[in-house]
Parts: structure tokens; sequence; C-alpha cells
């Protein structure tokens, strides 16, 4: 049994109490503790399958704040710098809010450099009619308050369910379903009103 | 809530699975990880500095301390001893065969002399014995007036001594506790310039354990 392996099967073994199905897959998903563990040490490898775990979350998070077209230049960004902040990370439980925090940072600076002639070559970028109705509808949810912008781009554009968004942002899944309520309400009312 | 916008369950509900469908293009598509060859997880900066700083701190510390006992030291070896150990003043009879008490000679060393010096006494003691019996009684009026005169005089210079040793002392305390003073300013304001970096090298790091929004 590899150091991995067995650390993995000791962190199973600590979650003893009664959960519920939500909580229990949640702490399923989140076992990602060891890869983050290996990863400090500097294996590239453990890094690669953290990447190919988080990355929709790292995409889903940039998606909802940042040009489409940017977004996986800057996925790339996120990880690379992850992986030389890695060190201080000190709880690797919370590795994906971790990670969605960096991701979030990201998008602001991204912001604070942007240009407008950047912002005006976007625009004018050539788009199939699918992607135009996809950008229509991901402005509407951008449109929305934040914390319901990032759960429902998650959900809907990444296809995760509720249990994994809970479990790779370290939310509670009491939020993301209070978030995923909330904000489909208020998705279904912008878009009855704006015809999408 | 319907299970289906949960977790994909338990009944459909079309608009969300239209939405799902039109969003679909800009879902994430898998891409290797590109990490140049040299990049590695940097070493903890902070876990590096400390030792460092506390090292910086001790061999201050001890650098301070020594060069307070040294000067303490120095002090001590320019200024007078104590009164009770003082050496007793050099009075040395006159070598002659027939002594002359006015030639009589005390030799004052830089040291203080003791007041009441018993040698010194003891001395002119026996020489104004020896004179009684062979000087005129004008003679050893004269010899016992300059012995106490002697004595008046020593123990004017002894206290004046005293208190320029006690002056010099103090000043030289005063200015040994400034100089350690100064030092641990100096230690200080590293100090904080460390504290400083350290804060700096972690603080624009963007969520840095970050538990929960």
């Amino acid at each position: 049994m590899t150091k991995l392996e067995a650390a993995r099967s000791s962190l199973f073994l600590v979650v003893g109490r009664t959960q519920s199905p939500e909580e229990s897959t949640a702490t399923e998903i989140s076992s990602d503790a060891p890869l983050v563990v290996a990863a400090q040490s500097g294996d590239r490898e453990a890094f690669a399958q953290l990447h190919s775990s988080y990355a929709p979350i790292v995409h889903g998070v940039l998606l909802a704040r940042a040009p489409r077209n940017e977004v996986d230049d800057l996925v790339q960004d996120v990880f690379l710098q992850a992986f030389r902040k890695l060190h201080t990370l000190r709880d690797a439980n919370t590795f994906g809010a971790w990670l969605a925090t960096i991701a979030r940072n990201r998008a602001v600076d991204f912001h604070r450099r942007a240009r407008a002639d950047e912002e005006l070559s976007e625009e004018n970028a050539v788009r199939s009619a699918d992607e135009a109705k996809a950008e229509e509808i991901l402005g509407v949810i951008r449109r929305l308050p934040e914390a319901y912008r990032e759960t429902l781009v998650l959900r809907l554009v990444e296809g995760l369910t509720g249990a994994e968004i809970a479990a790779r942002t370290n939310l509670t899944p009491a939020s993301v379903r209070v978030n995923l309520h909330r904000g489909m309400k208020l998705l279904r009312e912008q878009l009855g009103g704006s015809g999408v | 809530m319907s299970d289906y916008l949960w977790n994909k369950t338990g009944e459909v509900d079309s608009e969300i699975e239209r939405l799902e469908e039109a969003l679909r293009p800009l879902r994430y598509q898998p891409q290797v990880l590109e990490l140049p060859a040299h990049a590695k997880p940097e070493r903890p900066r902070t876990t590096f500095y400390f030792p460092l700083v506390a090292a910086a701190i001790l061999a201050i510390i001890a650098l301070a301390g020594m060069w307070a006992r040294l000067i303490h030291t120095d002090s001590h070896k320019n200024q007078p001893q104590a009164v009770g150990n003082l050496p007793s003043p050099d009075v040395r009879a006159p070598q002659e065969s027939n002594p002359n008490v006015q030639q009589a000679t005390v030799t004052q060393t830089d040291a203080p002399i003791a007041p009441q010096n018993t040698n010194s006494s003891l001395y002119y003691y026996q020489q104004s014995k020896a004179a009684r019996h062979a000087s005129p009684r004008t003679h050893r009026e004269s010899l016992a007036l300059r012995v106490k005169n002697e004595n008046r005089k020593q123990q004017t210079f002894v206290a004046s001594d005293e208190q320029q040793a006690r002056l010099r002392e103090k000043r030289e305390g005063e200015l040994a506790k400034d100089r350690l003073m100064f030092a641990l300013n100096i230690t200080s304001r590293k100090l904080n310039i460390a504290q400083r970096k350290v804060a700096a090298t972690t603080s624009h790091l963007p969520g840095v354990n970050e538990e929960n929004r």
C-alpha cells in the first residue's frame, strides 16, 4: 500500500459519525487531502490529478466573472499560481475553497489590468448561434448576485451536482441548496423578462 | 426544491434541462495542465525566517551583554578600589640613621589614602616619641601640629576622591545603559522590518488559508 493510499484510507476511518447522504457524498468527494499533501512536497502527478478534479470549478468561477475567451488562459494561470504557493495552504481539506479564492482574485486582477480595446475585441469575436445564445444566458446569470451566480454556473454550465459543488468549494450543502434555489428563481424571472 | 436541480435525479425539470443544453458550449473542455519545467512549490518563507530572526536576536543580546560587561570591567580597572581594600599609603621613614621627622615623606599613589591610617599614625607616633627625647618642646609641638594637619589633609583628599570616583562610576553606568538601549532599539527596528517582510510575502497571496466564504 502506498503512502497515498494509506493516508486516504486513514482519512475515511476518521470520518465515523453518522452523516446525511448529502454530507457523506461531500466527504467522499473531498478526500483529496492526500493528493494535496503529496503535491505540497512537489509531486507533479498528484497536482495533475488535482487539476483534473478541480479545473471545472476554477473554470466555472472564472466564467462567472471574466470574458469567455480569456477563461482558459486564466485557468492555467490559477493552477500555476496555486502550484507555486501551495505551501501557504495549511489545511489540505480546504484546497477547493483556497483554489476558488485564487480564481476569484485572478478574475478581479484581470479586470483591473484589462484595457478597453481588449473588451472591444471580445465583442467583435466571431461566434456561432449556439455560442451567442449561451453567452446571452451567461450574461443574465452574471447580473445575478455573486453567491447565486457562481453556484448556478457550476451547476448549469459545468454540470456539477449540488453535493459536488459543496465538497469542492467547502461550502455547506445547505448553503449550496439555498443558493441554487434562490438563484434559479431569480434566473427564471430574469429570463422571463428578457425573453431569452 | 426539485431533486433534479440538486443532483439531476427525479423528475426532469424541462426548463433546467433547456438551460443546461443551451449553456453546454461554455462547459470546460479538459486540457492538459502545462506546468513549466522549472516551476516548483516555493519554500515556506515564514519557517525559513523565524530561526534566522531568533538567532539574530540572541546574538545581539549576547553581544550587548558582553559589551556592557566589558565596559563595567574597564571602569572598575580605572577607578579606585573600594575603601576597605585600598592599599595603605606607602609611608616610608627616611633612611638616615638619625631620622628627621620633617623629612618624612608620605608618598601618595593614585589611590586615595584611607583616613586614620594606622601605619601612618604609628609611624608619626614612633617619630614623635623619638623626637620627644631628642628635641626641644617647641619642636615636639610643631611635630604634633604637623601630624594633625597631615591627617586632616588626607581626610579631605580621600573624601573628594571618593566623590569623584562615585561620579565617574555613575557616568559610566549611564553611558553603558544608553549604549544598551541603543542596541535594543536597533534590534527592535530590525525585528519590525523582518516582521513587515514576512507579512508582505504572505499577505499578497489571495485567500491564504481561507476556510469558508
